[in-house]
């Protein structure tokens, strides 16, 4: 079994800041890898602000997915949003948290979109993730 | 009147050879097929593949370094196909909620069809 954890990020977002900060924390205590991956086009070398990245989650934000997952209502703000020229499968919406791990039974993930700033909402999150990892890394220390 | 006779069996000879020959070269065409037909049944393995390949009911196993092929009973050996990673798609919003472990463990049901 192997666990790690990606965080897509955008260098200007405030929320990526402070998720990068106690995903650290969590994996520095659990010893589980994590691994940086900027998205969008702010790059700060000039190569890169040509180059976009788009993040693993802007599928979920068209039609099809919505209807795959059975949400009706997402479908219907989708559908509103796109009748006034808004296409919200193009922005790139930071931070993403993914926490991979798999075994013999083949690769799972947990996607998670977004990361809450206030205080008792990030206590909450801080022992949600860490009980997850603990668990899934197997309480390695 | 010698050469109307010879003439006449040179034309009713080559009729018969022709004959003969278009026969021949058809039992060459169908021969052709045939193999092709059959090659199609019977799919080779490429030189660089190792592995199983399924031949009917009938396992072909390509040895890994020695390209040895053996013909085995098919027990069940299958090729090796990519199975595309399962996700959970969650937001924030859930992961703050206190029901966090109980939507994991329902929605980790839900793709391994295990709850239902």
């Amino acid at each position: 079994m192997y666990v790690y954890v990606v965080l897509e990020y955008s260098p200007r977002c405030p929320r990526c800041k402070v998720a990068e900060k106690t995903l650290r924390n969590i994996c520095e205590s659990l010893g589980v890898p994590l691994i940086l991956r900027r998205v969008g086009s702010e790059g700060s070398v000039g190569r890169d602000r040509f180059a976009y990245h788009p993040t693993s989650i802007q599928h979920t934000f068209t039609e099809d997915f919505a209807e795959k997952v059975g949400d009706i209502e997402v479908k219907k703000v989708i559908q509103d949003l796109k009748r006034f020229g808004i296409d919200p499968s193009r922005f790139t919406s930071t931070p993403v948290i993914r926490i991979v791990f798999g075994g013999s039974r083949g690769e799972r993930e947990i996607v998670i979109r977004g990361f809450p700033l206030d205080r008792e909402s990030l206590r909450r999150t801080y022992i949600n993730l860490y009980q997850t990892l603990k668990i899934l890394a197997g309480g390695r220390k | 009147m010698s050469s109307v006779v010879s003439e006449a069996m040179y034309i009713i000879f080559s009729s018969i050879f022709d004959l003969i020959e278009r026969w021949k070269r058809r039992k060459r065409k169908k021969k052709f097929y045939e193999k092709l037909e059959e090659k199609k049944k019977l799919p080779t393995p490429p030189r660089w593949y190792t592995g199983y390949v399924r031949v009917g009911d009938r396992a072909r196993i390509v040895g890994r370094h020695t390209k040895l092929v053996v013909d085995v009973p098919y027990y069940g050996q299958t090729k090796y196909t990519y199975s595309a990673p399962e996700k959970i798609y969650v937001t924030a919003r859930e992961v703050v909620s206190p029901e966090w472990f109980s939507l994991l463990k329902h929605l980790h049901e839900r793709i391994t069809g295990r709850g239902e």
